[in-house]
């Protein structure tokens, strides 16, 4: 594990440096996704809440900055903010009545509020483009009298991605680890238990729900800024079954599973799909075997191998110390 | 303190409880018997919020409980430990304790409760899945008591653990009511039930049929027969 985290806060930022631009931006890419997958894990891995509608997040905060720029004429951070702000307040609103519900009554709520707004986003064309969504001149991010620095220029698009992401998984891990963490944990568990040791289950699902909404919304406006665009695609309900099978994979209820299983399947993706149209086949053969070989994810599986490498290790300590007593 | 006056219960078709009738006084310890399916479950399960009263009225310390959500009701003083263990598997210890508690650590009541079971002390780190048994059913009890209640409710709290941890529960439990904290006990354990509680209920057909203190109980050999089927 802290290999891991030592490998996560040193190797991302020398990557500009070792590989070309087309590989930086698929990393890019990742990381983005890898925040969007863990929208899907703050629910699914911690609360138990098996979401399809991540999607509608993620496409309200491309659309708050697609809509921002193009519309109201916003600059970069005003636009950032309105997307991640719509998709919180989305977030609140279909959270109200969807984490009234639980397993599959859950999932199909998110489904059908995915849906509603992917229909109207695409109707509503004179706000969102429809089907061709929107496109945008990017703005600069920072810019101090004739210095900008703008998505532009790759580098820097790179490391504004890198430093929003790990900000993002860095408060992830916060709230993981404070007492709101293990209320979600205690939810997910069992949540008649946890309401009977005073916690508010509707409340607790609920912020998680709006929380789940930021990450997705910070998710969409950085790729919003990536792709130069807006687009209702994005808000369809099998970007969120990919957000989910990326968790699964990668391992639920682990903060950097998420990450693990959306690089996989985006490198299979970018390697494979040069050679072979029918990459998602791969796709879908490692997340069944996954599934029933590794249920605890490709971050559990590797855990549990660390355990397993380490208690023999630790049973032969303490024998040792037996047999040296006097 | 708590209060039952006519309780009655629906789920779905069936009329589970039919009018039950039930209180327990301040610093009692009280057990409540009967056979499989009575409704002494469900009864505690109507007292926490989890199932809606169709009649009747549940008080606790004058407030109508009916009127809270369950997640308020421990709020008002009453810990429930489940049957089948009420803790949280993948939650060490010591989150297991403290979970859901508002404000700072209580060190003074986190000290008291490690003095009742000090096993848990032992394995305050350890996941609630690596506990046998009967440690985890001392974390049920001693995350209840973390929150202070003025009654304990217990249902089955020695089912299915091991001979020498039973008496260290019941012992416990015993200790836990001398403090002053009221017990309301379920228990299958005629025997268990009848040494910690001086006041019995028994339950049969979703109605209490009889109260009393334990040792009427253990002279009426013709209900203790009828009711819970056994011979004394």
């Amino acid at each position: 594990m802290i290999v891991f985290a030592a490998f996560l806060l040193t190797v991302p930022w020398t990557i500009p440096a070792l590989i070309n631009d087309f590989w930086v931006s698929v990393i890019a890419e990742i990381l983005i996704w890898s925040l969007f997958a863990a929208s899907t894990n703050l629910l699914f891995g911690y609360v138990g809440l098996l979401s399809f509608g991540q999607a509608l997040f993620f496409g309200f905060g491309m659309y708050g900055v697609g809509i921002g720029i193009d519309q109201l004429g916003l600059s970069f951070w005003p636009a950032f903010g309105l997307g991640v702000a719509a998709a919180m307040a989305m977030a609140l609103v279909s959270g109200i009545f969807a984490v009234r519900l639980t397993w599959h009554y859950f999932a199909i709520i998110t489904v059908v509020f995915s849906l509603i707004f992917y229909f109207l986003a695409v109707s509503m064309k004179w706000l969102t483009g429809g089907d061709d969504g929107i496109n945008f001149t990017l703005p600069p991010t920072f810019s101090f009298g004739a210095t900008q620095w703008s998505f532009a220029d790759p580098n820097f698009q790179y490391f504004f991605i890198l430093a929003a992401v790990a900000l993002c998984f860095y408060l992830m891990h916060l709230v993981i680890g404070s007492p709101l963490g293990k209320a979600f944990m205690a939810v997910r568990e069992n949540d008649v238990r946890a309401s009977l040791i005073g916690l508010n289950v509707y409340l607790l699902r609920l912020t998680a729900f709006v929380m789940a909404g930021f990450l997705a919304g910070v998710a969409g406006a950085l790729f919003a800024f990536f792709g130069r665009y807006a687009s209702a695609t994005y808000m369809f309900y099998h970007v969120s079954g990919e957000g989910l099978v990326w968790t699964i994979v990668g391992g639920a209820g682990t903060l950097f599973g998420p990450i693990v299983g959306t690089t996989l399947f985006i490198i299979i993706r970018e390697v494979v799909s040069t050679h072979w149209e029918h990459h998602s086949l791969i796709v879908g053969t490692m997340a069944i075997l996954v599934v029933i070989f590794a249920p605890k994810g490709l971050v559990g599986l590797w855990r549990d191998i660390l355990d397993r490498a380490m208690a023999p290790r630790a049973e032969r300590a303490v024998s040792t110390e037996v047999r040296t007593e006097p | 303190m708590l209060s039952l006056q006519n309780v009655h219960v629906h789920i779905g078709k069936l009329h589970i409880l039919q009018g039950v009738n039930l209180d327990i006084k301040p610093g009692e310890s009280t057990a409540l018997l009967g056979r499989n399916g009575v409704g002494k479950t469900t009864t505690l399960r109507a007292i926490m919020g989890l199932v809606s009263k169709s009649r009747g009225s549940i008080e606790f310390d004058g407030v109508d409980l009916a009127r809270l959500a369950p997640h308020k009701v421990p709020g008002t003083g009453i810990g429930y430990v489940p049957q089948g263990r009420g803790i949280f598997p993948n939650l060490s210890v010591l989150e297991n304790l403290c979970i859901g508690l508002p404000g700072k650590r209580d060190t003074a009541q986190e000290d008291y409760v490690f003095s009742c079971f000090p096993r848990l002390k032992e394995r305050i780190k350890q996941s609630g899945n690596t506990l046998s048994g009967g440690e985890q059913q001392m974390l049920a009890i001693a995350r209840c008591l973390m929150m202070r209640p003025k009654l304990i409710i217990l249902d089955e709290p020695t089912e299915g653990i091991m001979p020498l941890l039973v008496s260290q529960i019941r012992r416990e439990i015993y200790r836990i009511n001398q403090s002053g904290v009221s017990i309301l006990l379920v228990e299958q354990n005629i025997e268990t039930a009848l040494k910690l509680c001086p006041r019995v209920f028994l339950m049969e057909k979703g109605t209490v049929v009889y109260s009393g203190t334990s040792q009427e109980l253990k002279s009426q050999t013709a209900i203790v027969h009828r009711y819970l089927g056994l011979s004394r």
